[in-house]
């Protein structure tokens, strides 16, 4: 049944971060932003750790407000989620992994494939950013759930431990969500669903495949989708005018365009 | 219970340096201080009762810092997982009821072993500066006492914490985290030198603090300032410092019961502001 989103909004202080977002995922979907287009707020306030929210979000059905001590149904590399103790990681995964009925020895074969085995005995504290959002992919993945909710699962990641990390993904077993401001991996992932994100906003769903050959062009076009970035309007075309995402590293590249 | 949970959350606080370093080289500081600094001027020839009261003090004091000092982590680590928390009571087995008495359970048996670690120290330097055996008279009691000094400091750190979240102002945790600290040195050192009244029945600390003296030394916790027990005619019985501590861990048990109802945490954005 997956996860709905009806008329959600979040902020954090009198900040609105999210602004009436309806959205359906089922797995296989990328949330894709730029930096500080709330991607990750949505991911908290869907998970139900941001404290300021309105509207209805339900998971197979249920109000995530009366979801209580169920595992098996999602898991997440959000790091603020892995805060319960200040104990070695290597302690720290095998407790989540056990509270959560997950998997350790799975776990432990992806930390040995991704060879950060050298870092368990520390605590998460202690380690890099590179480093630790691998363990909190890793930790997330090695959980049975329904649906993984990863937050920018590439990022501070060295080149050839990304690649590792998409193969994972992409041959998934499960629900995989995640959300990212980069547009290399995009190609891996041709067979997604992709919803934009500009300001609070979500835009589509629209399939990877689709977003690809799409150039991205000013003003509001009829039969197309639209965003709004900053004061000026940009829409999805098909055509050879206009800039193709392929062609940027990063979704932040759009403010530049839209200055 | 979850047993991988306790053996976590006992290495989380076995391992931690500020803990030992504060709740008991800090400590261990001042009762060798108390031992052959400030007992310089003490005759020795004295009632064994003068040296089990001078050593009564230095213990129970000691150990209501030791225990203040410990507070700071258990405000800390309580606030700063109300986020793991709420992810964990949805998406695993984990309940809120489970981790708070794994959480207290861990804590108490921590706090022990620091009494138990504490005593041990003081008995031994003590006996040895004034060739008198000077260990507990009731150890029993003693250790009752220090069992529920150690639930009441975990109850009034939680409470700290928790009001911090109902109030959501971030940056007031370092602050009230050293609140017991700041709280007991005093009303301690007060309790010590002058007569301060019905105060050391109504307040938590000056109750555990005679507690632990009374069950230390033998000797009977006086009206007026401690350093004049012996000499003086009125006493205070130990059922009262038992009431007033019993009802303190109550109220605070209900205050935290209230709390946590009431907090719906923080955001990440104000976590970080800490």
């Amino acid at each position: 049944m997956g996860i709905r989103l009806q008329n959600v909004s979040a902020k954090y202080s009198k900040t609105r971060i999210i602004d009436r977002i309806n959205l359906e995922l089922n797995g296989g979907d990328i949330i894709l932003g730029p930096n500080g287009s709330g991607k990750t707020t949505l991911f908290r306030t869907i998970i139900g750790i941001n404290v300021f929210s309105e509207g209805s979000i339900e998971i197979d059905g249920v109000d995530t407000s009366r979801i209580k001590s169920t595992p098996g149904l999602l898991s997440t590399n959000l790091e603020e989620v892995y805060n319960l103790l200040r104990v070695p990681v290597r302690d720290l995964a095998k407790l989540y992994i056990e509270l959560g009925k997950g998997d350790f020895s799975r776990f432990l074969s992806m930390v040995e494939e991704f060879e950060v085995f050298g870092v368990l005995n520390k605590r998460l504290d202690e380690l890099s950013a590179g480093q630790k959002r691998i363990l909190c992919n890793l930790i997330a993945l090695a959980m049975d759930v329904k649906y993984v909710l990863l937050d920018e699962p590439f990022e501070n990641m060295d080149p050839a431990r990304r690649v590792k990390m998409a193969k994972i993904l992409m041959n998934w077993d499960g629900g995989i969500i995640m959300n990212t401001h980069a547009t290399w991996l995009l190609d891996e992932f041709s067979n997604w669903r992709a919803h934009l994100m500009f300001h609070g906003r979500m835009y589509g769903p629209i399939k990877v495949d689709d977003l690809l050959k799409a150039r991205i062009v000013e003003g509001r076009r009829e039969d197309s989708i639209s965003f709004t970035i900053g004061e000026k309007s940009f829409s999805l075309v098909s055509g050879d005018k206009g800039l193709c995402l392929t062609e940027i590293d990063s979704l932040d590249r759009l403010f530049e365009v839209g200055l | 219970m979850n047993t991988l949970l306790l053996k976590m959350f006992l290495k989380q606080m076995f391992r931690n340096p500020y803990a030992w370093g504060w709740g008991f080289f800090f400590v261990s500081f001042w009762l060798i201080m108390g031992t052959y600094v400030f007992s310089l001027e003490m005759p020795t020839g004295l009632p064994a009762e003068t040296y089990f009261s001078y050593t009564g003090s230095w213990f129970s004091m000691s150990l209501v810092y030791s225990f203040s000092a410990l507070a700071v982590g258990i405000v800390e680590s309580t606030y700063h997982s109300s986020f793991s928390l709420r992810y964990l009571t949805r998406y695993s087995t984990l309940d809120s009821k489970r981790y708070y008495l794994v959480s207290i359970i861990s804590t108490m048996v921590f706090f022990s072993v620091f009494s138990i670690l504490l005593g041990v120290e003081t008995s031994s330097i003590y006996s040895f500066r004034f060739g008198v055996q000077l260990v507990p008279k009731k150890p029993f009691e003693l250790t009752l006492a220090s069992i529920l000094s150690a639930l009441f400091i975990y109850v009034l750190s939680s409470s700290v914490a928790y009001l911090i979240l109902v109030l959501k102002k971030p940056r007031l945790i370092t602050f009230a985290s050293f609140l017991p600290l700041v709280i007991s040195y005093p009303l301690l050192f007060l309790q010590l030198y002058v007569d301060i009244g019905y105060i050391v029945v109504l307040s938590p600390f000056n109750a555990v603090n005679s507690l632990l003296y009374h069950y230390y030394s033998g000797i009977s916790v006086p009206r007026g300032p401690i350093i004049k027990s012996g000499q003086a005619s009125a006493v205070i019985e130990p059922s009262y410092f038992w009431a007033s501590l019993i009802s303190w861990i109550f109220l605070l048990s209900m205050l935290n019961l209230i709390l946590i109802g009431r907090q719906k945490g923080i955001s990440i954005e104000e976590l970080r502001q800490v």
